[in-house]
């Protein structure tokens, strides 16, 4: 936008005989929301496109729930980061948030007998709680960097969680309802637990940012944060809350991961912060906040999910994702760039 | 010498300059100007190798150029002084201006003879300090006229200034003029864009004006007036300006009782009435923005009191003055005013959500439209980004969601800065509005014309505190240049 400061009238437009349809046609509309990811969406089609051709296993229902599924808690946690980076900010502890909510989840129900029931909420809401406080509340009201924080929590919970698994991977084999989240049915086999969990978050998430007041919010501050405060609207708390969902996905991530594995391990979830946040940009919401949607994250995970599947299928080796997404990531962010830049200078 | 004929520059599928024609003779000081959004901007960087048309051609001494790079038109002597800046704060004076030519001897930049080499050049536009200082430790008016230096070690053939003065007080504007005018002697022509007529007046041998991408038609210097140069940027005649109207004052609506602001020297009060407009008159730094921001409840009160209709404010933030019937149009509309990226309607509504509630799309639309309609914003409709429109309909955005929060009070803080005349125009008729509705505003402004157009009364302030406080009949821009400096106003005189 800085690039050209250019801002210019559409030539011609006279005021005076302007008469409003109230908005866009809708095929202008609709071009306005797919535009942020034709391209991704384009790769992706490409993607599958090759992978269909020669792997004839690729295109089956199977192993697109095996993508869906593998990706889940993937896909839970970057609808959670999503909201973080639309107000403006980010979240590092996302994977030291996972683990140490799987740990405790495991120490609740074995050691201290909490029944599951009681056990799950709790778990959720103390990582909403623990991201509030510890990441939201130390960058929305004290001003600290969000980078320095959530770096120092991913450590703080890493830590955390492998000095209550004592170092050890907690066995959860016994415990039917968490397995049942991580890898069950909903009725059929048709239907895995995991993936239909992860969709009704993504849809939750989407619909309360397309539709709320609160969704507005959330994009008015991370837009322009001054200007939505002296709207009268409360910012500080509003990034409080935004970390505290990016907390408490992350906590419900740590079940489904621990019910997948059937055991939570102090060590887990390497680097997931990160490939969440791949999952984020790839799907085009900006790094500086303001600007982003869930449907967006979900193709961006897909894609990952789809890249990493389609290796492995094709038998190459998977060393290759991380070449392919990176590429593909800096790619779609410049593509972003020429968009904007000449929508900004029109 | 320099020609641009049938310059033509489109961007996406809105055309910025559609065959615009221009020439600039040797030694020539032509002023070009127009509405925001006109095509200035974009035909001075064509002619400085910034952009380059779609269509058309620029011609230097009757030789077709097409500059690829702004270092090509260095290179024919043509420099442009943008209107950001674009010195690299963290390095040396000397350094900045010297940028393009710096001495190296085997690698190694020759520090002492880049400061003596830059001396004349912070000279000739009369800026004293150290060449080896750092850039970013110069006052505001220095680092443009920095600028300026950097664009004569260029020895350019041709300056071109984008608003170059827009960011400059009254004795730097003079300084400027003084470096224009030498340069006029020794054959350098300029080419000047500006908002302020008064500089046309004062500077330019020629006027070209553009419209809506197009030339409007150009003015001699013989021929250039405040009014005919307004007439024909707006592309109509400006009949009653303020629009003020004749209105009777109703009951008192802002009541503000010995405010003290931060860093206050002094306690402040006054009151607005339904129907009146109260001028904040005062220096840079004379605590305008401060009253204004104080009472709209972003800054602290640190003494006094302030009644919205009687009512005492006791929720002392943005929202809560919000609830109390104040509405206040920041002084910098992006950074404090708008959400840029998001739609007309979105910014309208701004605020007006609740967090739990669904948001009436439709309704919201609706009202965006509406605001489009009322306040004459030029956009196609209410989804368009902001960060698209002008800065006049940016403004009217900000204004229009003030209004939809049904305000007793609207706080108005440079409402007409940068904004071209048509819309300052449409402002102050909005402003007659709002009045007639029963509301009292308070304005702050740096252009005392303005304040005494349409001001009832005008309070100056100096030093954060109260100066003095005039009737809008005896105002004038005399006392309120003494007052803002500090002096007393004999009334008897």
């Amino acid at each position: 936008m800085a690039r050209n400061g250019a801002v210019i009238d559409p030539p011609g437009v006279q005021p005076a005989k302007q008469k409003h349809t109230a908005t866009a046609s809708w095929p202008e509309r609709a071009w306005a929301g797919f535009a942020p990811f034709a391209g991704l969406v384009s790769v992706l089609v490409l993607l599958c496109a090759f992978f269909t051709i020669t792997q004839p296993q690729f295109a089956t229902y199977d192993n697109l729930l095996n993508i869906l599924e593998t990706n889940a808690s993937l896909i839970v946690v970057s609808v959670g980061l999503t909201f973080v980076m639309l107000v403006g900010g980010f979240d590092l502890s996302i994977g030291g948030v996972v683990v140490l909510s799987g740990v405790v989840l495991a120490k609740l129900i074995t050691s201290a007998g909490i029944p599951v029931a009681v056990a799950i909420p709790l778990v959720i809401l103390g990582a909403g709680a623990f991201g509030a406080v510890a990441n939201g509340m130390t960058i929305a009201k004290l001003g600290l960097s969000f980078f320095v924080v959530t770096l120092g929590t991913l450590t703080m919970t890493r830590g955390a969680a492998l000095l209550i698994a004592g170092g050890e991977t907690q066995d959860l084999y016994d415990e039917k309802v968490i397995r049942w989240i991580g890898g069950g049915d909903v009725i059929t086999s048709a239907l895995p637990a995991p993936a239909v969990l992860a969709l009704l978050v993504l849809v939750i998430g989407a619909l309360i940012l397309r539709f709320t007041g609160y969704g507005r919010i959330i994009y008015a501050v991370g837009g322009n944060p001054e200007a939505a405060r002296l709207a009268g609207i409360n910012i500080t708390a509003i990034r409080v809350s935004a970390y505290a969902i990016s907390g408490a996905l992350a906590g419900l991530a740590g079940i489904m991961d621990a019910g997948r594995l059937a055991a939570a391990s102090p060590d887990g979830a390497q680097g997931l912060e990160l490939t969440a946040a791949a999952a984020v940009l790839l799907g085009g919401t900006s790094f500086v906040g303001g600007s982003g949607t869930l449907i967006g994250t979900l193709l961006g995970a897909l894609f990952l999910g789809v890249v990493q599947n389609g290796l492995i299928i094709a038998e190459i080796s998977v060393y290759w994702q991380g070449v392919v997404t990176g590429g593909v990531l800096i790619l779609s962010v410049l593509a972003d760039r020429v968009r904007r830049g000449r929508a900004a200078t029109t | 010498m320099l020609v641009g004929a049938g310059i033509t520059k489109r961007f996406g599928a809105v055309t910025a300059l559609a065959g615009v024609d221009i020439r600039v003779d040797p030694g020539e000081v032509v002023a070009l100007v127009g509405e925001n959004g006109s095509g200035k901007s974009t035909l001075s960087r064509i002619l400085s190798g910034v952009l380059t048309p779609d269509e058309g051609m620029v011609e230097l001494d009757g030789v077709a150029c097409s500059f690829s790079s702004p270092a090509q038109a260095l290179e024919h002597g043509i420099a442009l002084v943008a209107q950001e800046l674009t010195a690299v704060p963290e390095m040396s004076v000397a350094e900045n201006v010297m940028l393009t030519r710096i001495p190296v001897t085997l690698g190694r930049v020759r520090r002492r003879q880049l400061c003596v080499q830059a001396q004349p050049f912070l000279d000739a536009v009369g800026v004293r300090c150290d060449p080896a200082a750092r850039f970013s430790s110069l006052r505001s008016g220095d680092r443009e006229l920095v600028e300026v230096a950097k664009a004569l070690a260029a020895r350019p053939r041709l300056m071109i200034l984008d608003e170059a003065t827009s960011r400059l007080g009254e004795s730097d504007v003079e300084r400027l003029f003084s470096i224009v005018r030498r340069l006029r002697e020794e054959g350098t022509s300029t080419l000047l864009i500006t908002h302020r007529l008064r500089e046309i007046v004062e500077i330019a041998d020629r006027a070209v004006v553009l419209r809506d991408g197009r030339s409007a038609g150009e003015l001699s210097r013989r021929e250039v007036s405040d009014e005919r140069l307004s007439s024909m940027m707006v592309g109509r005649d400006l009949v009653d300006f303020f629009h003020k109207r004749t209105i009777p004052f109703g009951r008192p609506l802002l009541e503000v009782d010995d405010l003290e602001v931060e860093g206050g020297r002094g306690p402040i009060s006054f009151e607005v009435r339904a129907g009146e407009v109260l001028g904040l008159a005062g220096l840079v730094g004379a605590g305008r923005t401060e009253v204004l921001e104080t009472i709209a409840g972003i800054r602290p009160v640190v003494a006094g009191s302030i009644r919205i209709d009687g009512a005492e404010v006791r929720n002392h933030s943005p929202r809560g003055a919000l609830r109390a019937g104040l509405a206040l149009v920041p002084e910098d509309r992006r950074g404090q005013g708008l959400v840029l990226g998001r739609s007309i309607a979105e910014n309208v509504a701004l605020g007006s959500w609740r967090t739990a509630g669904v948001v009436d799309r439709r309704r919201e639309r609706r009202e965006g439209a509406d605001s489009i309609d009322r306040l004459r914003i030029r956009a196609p409709h209410a989804d368009v980004e902001v960060r698209t429109l002008s800065g006049g309909n940016q403004q009217k955005v900000v204004l229009a969601r003030c209004l939809s929060t049904n305000p007793k009070v609207l706080l108005l803080d440079e409402p007409t800065r940068g904004i071209d005349v048509g819309a300052k125009e449409e402002i102050f008729r909005l402003m007659g509005d709002m009045l007639e509705a029963g509301m009292g505003i308070v304005m702050a402004s740096s252009e005392l014309m303005e304040l005494l157009g349409i001001c009832d009364r005008i309070l100056v302030l100096h030093d954060r505190a109260m100066a003095g406080e005039l009737d809008r009949t005896d105002a004038t821009e005399e006392r309120i240049a003494l007052l803002s400096a500090g002096g007393q106003v004999n009334h008897g005189a």
